[in-house]
């Protein structure tokens, strides 16, 4: 591990905990001072050279450092503090440099074995949308209208996105073109993710270094830079917002801590950029946008208000609201929405706060000074009691549902399936926790009590973040990415706690004072009768309950046990880290690899060979249904319009997909004609034993479906009498009827020959009984059946029913004709036909 | 709109001209059983050769028969006259006969009371339902004095559906249809499918043993306790329908092939009370026919447009609220007087369009444009302001009317919010922010400028104190 490198030998004190230990302050040795000292004199004078005093028992040697103090190892002396001072930051320097290569090296799994590709799902989104950018230019993107999204509402796209992913990388594409680097855009987009992960360790070393020390910094740097719950949202290809978004938090943060230490606004400033960075980025920015306020508020209940925090909150929140208003997609929402209400609250009891200081420094009296109290509490009180009565009254939009569900787990569940849907919104599972964080999840309490030991500001902070984050990140999974740095660093701060404390070379002073006034000549008689008197004295605590500064460590074999321990840690933590990445977090999900029997490898194409398949043989504007999913895969790669896609941004679209998809072919056609469907496909992976197909997924499409239709749709005829979710004889016939499971298994007993036809992923025998498609035909199944198009019948040209056109074509005739002999004598009126 | 299919129509116009008087071909393919004489139809094939009609004969069993090669249509229409025959070779069979029917093929069926089952269950795709066979239309009351009730005379007031796309007014008020030994349909809910003559109120459906004129006795069969099963009568009994599929290709259903013969093609009979008429099968048929073979009740779109107002080109995206101008040009086929094949304007006053995205958010009528410049048909006009929504919509016009053309036309076009510049600079009503925000501005300056020269001036006084 690199950082241990960084443990520069010239450490020569045991770090007072309650001091910021930094290399600058630190008063030189003054050079002219250099006669030896005595040994047993723990003096201020210092010397150059270290002495070794054999012991005669054969025991350890002894080493004194210039000061005189006993050193458990020999430390080079005589090292001019310039020359410390050179080597630790060119040391650091280097460090980081190699930490920002791993980091972006250890995100190249994907690339490497596959190619360099857009990632999942989302990312092909903002691909696209990147390439509308550099194409069309700032201007067209900003009013861009995709009216092959969400046909046929389509989607306002520039005022729906955060823009900043595209426009950072849109940025970086103009600047390499600017030094006459012409880089597909692609590229700019797939190395994103790697890049701003180095940038991300650099900010975490920054933000650590003013929390702690900077070799703590250097640690959660290197940390942050594997950490796999980082790592899997930022390999490269995976051109999500929070490839940059994590970097820009860090950096906002490191900005915040040093406005709130300086006082200064332009530092203010900066935190109020990077935050407008974040608002455009990612929808994440919420979490800044609370942390900061209750940061504040906090302070300010611990008593700590000063100039300081005033400036710099006022300037960030300032200019960084306005800031963040000029992002279409946010607007007005600081002022409209309960998330941003902490925000403004907090600013509005700053200046209160500032202006009873103020007055009450001018005058005095006690009577007045309760008085302003009293103030500052009734305008607080009148200011909630009024936000409370604009939030009933409408005017401010009460907190956004995926926020109620952070409080209420089962929340999304019940009212919002769309949201419960999506996996990454599920609860954390413990599992992963030691999954994506390893051995920095023990670490991270260890942290957060040391920045209670201190308990400055800054230290505050982390606290508060690692309380906050702690909660969120149980309560979804994919807010393991917002802990994920906050357990860096204060795990980095534990671990350089531990480094530092065990191989200081340092033995304690006051050890140091008792052996030099009693054993001077050490015998083994006086040793033991030492041992003994020490034996006879009351018992009292050592180490940290000691309340004594002066612990540390005494023996080598104890340093050399921890430390190697210690390193052990490291070294299987990033063994862990480069398994996890390579092995969870490096897959394309477009393109899947599986094992040979004879361990090479195999690639599985099917999504894209599908995709190229639509793009090739279906007209520009074939309309393609599928669930929401795989709509902006389809809209990158396929290039078609979609009816609905991952911007989940209208229930009732995506329930009428699921009803359609969920309902029979005689209740789904209908719809399909009315939203001008030509193609649908569906992923299944029965064939090959590929999990997350559609029929996994198919019950949410009921329950969403359900939500708008409870009528029409309802879960429980998809189970069997036992309450099983099964695909085989046991199958509902509301299950056996919907259009996913006909356009999932059609044909499928087919391939296995009158062999029982198994489906790998549910494990079951689907029935032998053909299936029959009367609105569909299908027209494209993959390489490995992953992927199954279906075409869209139009109406039958002589007006016949689907289901009448099948038979008809299967040699069955008709004994009567449909309504010609029940039309004799009832008044019935020939209806309109379809067109 | 579409540039191609201007560029095609003086081509088919000319096309038109030089074949004969069909929208779409000249190609006739008349299969016609061994039990059928060609010659007792010859005034009936004379009339379609005359109007410019290549005939060929075939037997349904004609291995050779093909209706189409390589995927290319071998004929325009198909006379099916053909009714008893049981089996048909491979190309002329009911599936492929209705597989040619979508690719355009007309067919006119000419029927007999024997129909085959085969025919029957081919029939009951297209919603019509034959009576039993060897069942005949009778009436007593009005048929040809020299023949039985079973050839019935139908006036043609109260028997034909007047449809003004099927049948021209000539045959409205001609004499009457004589049908002969035909047999009777009930017209099912399909709406592709249209009757055009049915029986009169006096006909009834019946077997072999023909009812005399005794009232009592026809009730007692047709309504009564001792009737089988309930059996068609009146104006219920259809004797000729007519089908035009989703894409316009048209099948007429005539219940009785001898109606066409030369017997009673432009022939007097004598009615009941010994009146010699004349009858109007030649007319009728010729009307049909002509329906059928796409001569008559054809409109197609010429162009549909649209744009912006006080533009020519057509957009993909509207801005909301954008004034829109939607064109439809339509023309009708007509044949001239000399005989040749051309497209005339159409006059239609119901004709609207719907402005839709899943729903019509817009639907106003298109009216005739006479300032119109198109060479060919009628213009008609919608002008309306694009809905204050944004999405994917389509400019849809349908026009649905039994015997026409369907008209079906539909273009899309986005309509999109205002572009980031196209908002107003200034609003009145915004005064009262940009005063406040100006006066703030100037306050904070004020405030600075005093903060910065008063600072100046204590610290200059403080200064001074402690010189002195």
């Amino acid at each position: 591990m690199a950082p241990k490198t960084a443990k520069s030998p010239s450490k020569a004190r045991p770090s007072n905990p309650s001091q910021t230990n930094s290399f600058d302050t630190r008063t030189p040795i003054t050079p002219e001072l250099q006669t030896p000292s005595p040994p047993n004199g723990p003096s201020s004078s210092s010397s150059s050279a270290a002495h070794v005093v054999p012991s005669p028992g054969g025991g350890m040697p002894v080493f004194f450092d210039s000061k005189g103090n006993k050193l458990a190892y020999p430390v080079p002396n005589g090292l001019s503090p310039a020359a410390i001072n050179n080597t630790e930051s060119l040391l650091r320097f280097v460090i980081l440099a190699l930490i920002c290569g791993a980091a972006i090296g250890s995100r190249l799994f994907a690339v490497i074995r596959f190619e360099s590709v857009i990632h999942e799902f989302d990312p092909w989104f903002n691909f696209r949308a990147s390439k509308v950018l550099v194409n069309d230019g700032f201007y067209e993107f900003w009013n861009w209208f995709d009216p092959t999204a969400w046909y046929p509402l389509g989607r306002t796209v520039g005022t729906t996105l955060y823009p900043g992913l595209m426009v950072t990388s849109g940025l970086i594409w103009h600047a390499l073109r600017a030094i006459n680097m012409p880089v597909d855009i692609r590229n700019v987009c797939v190395m994103l993710a790697p890049g701003f992960a180095g940038l991300t360790a650099w900010s975490t070393y920054l933000f650590t270094a003013e929390m702690s020390t900077p070799s703590a910094g250097l640690l959660a740097a290197a940390f942050i830079a594997i950490a796999p719950g980082y790592i899997s949202r930022s390999v490269a290809g995976s051109y999500d917002n929070e490839a940059i978004a994590i970097f820009i938090l860090m950096a906002s943060f490191y900005s915040w801590i040093k406005a709130l230490k300086t006082g200064s606004s332009l530092w203010g400033m900066v935190t109020a950029l990077f935050y407008a960075w974040m608002v455009a980025a990612w929808g994440g920015y919420v979490f800044i946008t609370n942390m900061i306020p209750l940061h504040a508020f906090v302070l300010i209940l611990m008593g700590r208000f000063n100039n300081r925090l005033y400036t710099a909150y006022s300037s960030w929140y300032a200019i960084g609201t306005i800031a963040s208003m000029q992002v279409p997609f946010v607007e007005f929402l600081p002022i409209r929405t309960s998330e941003h209400m902490a925000a403004l609250g907090v600013f509005g009891l700053l200046q209160l706060i500032a202006f009873v200081e103020t007055v009450r420094r001018l005058v005095p009296g006690k009577q007045f000074q309760l008085l302003l109290r009293a103030f500052v509490v009734a305008v607080f009180v009148v200011s909630f009691a009024a936000l409370v009565v604009l939030t009933f009254s409408g005017w401010i939009a009460p907190f956004a549902g995926r926020f109620y569900s952070l409080w209420d787990t089962g929340y999304a569940k019940i009212h919002m399936p769309i949201i419960a849907s999506v996996s990454e919104h599920q609860p954390t599972a413990w599992p992963s926790f030691y999954f994506d964080l390893e051995m920095l999840i023990f670490f991270f309490p260890a942290g957060v009590y040391w920045c209670f030991k201190e308990l400055r500001d800054e230290q505050v902070f982390i606290i508060i973040y690692a309380v906050l984050s702690a909660y969120f990140a149980g309560v979804m999974v994919r807010l393991m990415l917002v802990i994920t740095p906050v357990v860096c660093v204060s795990a980095a701060i534990a671990f350089s706690k531990l480094l530092e404390a065990y191989i200081d070379p340092a033995i304690p002073s006051d050890a140091a004072d008792e052996s030099a006034v009693e054993d001077q000549p050490v015998s083994k008689s006086k040793a033991k009768k030492m041992a003994a008197a020490k034996q006879s004295q009351p018992f009292s605590f050592t180490g940290l309950l000691s309340g004594k500064s002066s612990s540390g460590i005494f023996a080598l074999d104890t340093r050399f046990a921890v430390v190697s321990t210690l390193v052990l840690f490291l070294f299987v933590f990033v063994h862990h880290c480069t398994w996890v990445t390579s092995s969870a977090y490096s897959s394309p999900s477009v393109v899947l690899a599986s094992r040979n029997q004879d361990g090479s490898q195999n690639i599985i194409d099917d999504f894209r060979e599908a995709y190229y398949w639509i793009r090739q043989n279906t007209p520009k504007d074939a309309v393609v249904m599928s669930w929401w999913d795989y709509g902006y895969q389809i809209a990158g790669m396929a290039d078609r319009p979609t009816l609905v896609d991952n911007n989940t941004w209208n229930n009732t679209h995506i329930a009428t997909v699921g009803k359609a998809m969920s309902s029979s072919e005689d209740v789904a056609y209908p719809i399909l004609r009315q939203h001008d469907v030509d193609y649908v496909l569906v992923i299944f992976g029965g064939l090959l034993g590929y999990s997350g197909d559609d029929i996994n997924k198919f019950l949410w499409m009921v329950r969403i479906a359900q939500g708008v239709w409870p009528d029409e749709v309802q879960e429980v005829n998809y189970f069997t009498q036992r309450g099983e979710y099964a695909v085989d004889d046991r199958a509902t016939p509301t299950m056996k009827n919907s259009l996913m499971y006909k356009m999932s298994y059609y044909r499928f007993p087919e391939l296995f020959g009158g062999h029982p036809a198994q489906d790998r992923v549910r494990g079951q025998t689907i029935p032998q009984q053909p299936i029959v498609l009367d609105t569909l035909d299908e027209a494209f199944t993959s390489e490995n059946w992953i992927v199954r198009i279906y075409k869209v019948k139009k109406e039958d040209a002589i007006g016949r029913e689907h289901r009448a056109v099948t038979a008809w074509n299967g040699g069955k005739k008709l004994g009567k004709s449909a309504s010609a002999s029940a039309s004799v004598g009832a008044g019935v009126k020939r209806g309109r036909p379809s067109m | 709109m579409r540039p191609t299919s201007l560029l095609a129509t003086p081509l088919l116009a000319l096309l038109g001209l030089v074949s004969g008087r069909s929208a779409t071909g000249d190609r006739v393919l008349v299969v016609l059983e061994e039990a059928v004489s060609k010659d007792d139809y010859s005034k009936f094939w004379g009339s379609l050769k005359e109007r410019g009609f290549e005939l060929t004969f075939k037997l349904p069993k004609d291995k050779d028969t093909e209706l189409s090669k390589f995927g290319e249509p071998q004929y325009d229409h198909l006379i099916m006259f053909a009714p008893t025959t049981k089996s048909f070779s491979p190309s002329l069979n009911p599936k492929a006969i209705i597989h040619a029917q979508f690719e355009g093929l007309n067919t006119l069926y000419l029927l007999s009371p024997n129909l085959s089952d085969t025919q029957r269950e081919h029939f009951r795709e297209y919603d019509i339902e034959f009576v039993d066979p060897k069942y005949t239309l009778l009436d007593s009351f009005s048929y040809v004095s020299s023949s039985s009730p079973s050839t019935v005379l139908l006036p043609p007031t109260s028997s034909l559906v007047p449809n003004p796309a099927v049948l021209s007014p000539i045959t409205l008020s001609g004499g009457p249809i004589v049908y002969p030994k035909g047999t009777v349909h009930t017209a099912g809910l399909n709406p592709y499918l249209f009757e055009v003559l049915h029986a009169s109120k006096t006909a009834y459906v019946g077997g072999e043993k023909v009812l005399t004129g005794d009232e009592a006795e026809v009730e007692k069969v047709v309504g009564g306790k001792g009737s089988r099963e309930p059996v068609i009568s009146g104006e219920k009994a259809a004797l000729v329908s007519a089908f035009q599929t989703r894409d316009n290709a048209r099948a007429g259903f005539v219940g009785s092939g001898e109606l066409l013969s030369d017997k009673y093609w432009g022939t007097t009979v004598k009615t009941l009370d010994g009146k010699s008429v004349e009858t109007g099968n030649a007319d009728f048929v010729t009307d049909f026919t002509k329906w059928v073979f796409q001569e008559t009740g054809v409109v197609k779109i010429v162009s549909s447009t649209h744009s912006r107002a006080g533009e020519t080109e057509p957009r993909e995206m509207y801005t909301k609220k954008d004034d829109i101008t939607y064109e439809l040009t339509l023309a009708q086929h007509i044949t001239t007087d000399n005989g040749t094949s051309s497209w005339a304007p159409i006059q239609l006053s119901d004709l609207q369009l719907d402005f839709t995205m899943l729903d019509p958010h817009i639907r106003t009528a298109l009216v005739e444009d006479t300032n119109s410049t198109n060479e060919v048909g009628t213009t008609y006009k919608a002008r309306f302001d694009a809905p204050d929504r944004h999405g994917v919509f389509k400019f849809v016009v349908e026009f649905w009317r039994p015997g026409w053309s369907y008209i079906r036309s539909s273009s899309t076009a986005s309509v999109v919010p205002l572009r980031h510049d196209q908002y107003p600079r200034f609003i009145t009503g915004a005064w009262p922010y940009y005063i406040a925000a100006i006066s703030t501005s100037l306050t904070f300056l004020t405030f600075c400028a005093l903060w910065v020269s008063l600072g100046e001036a204590d610290r200059d006084r403080k200064g001074k104190k402690k010189v002195e």
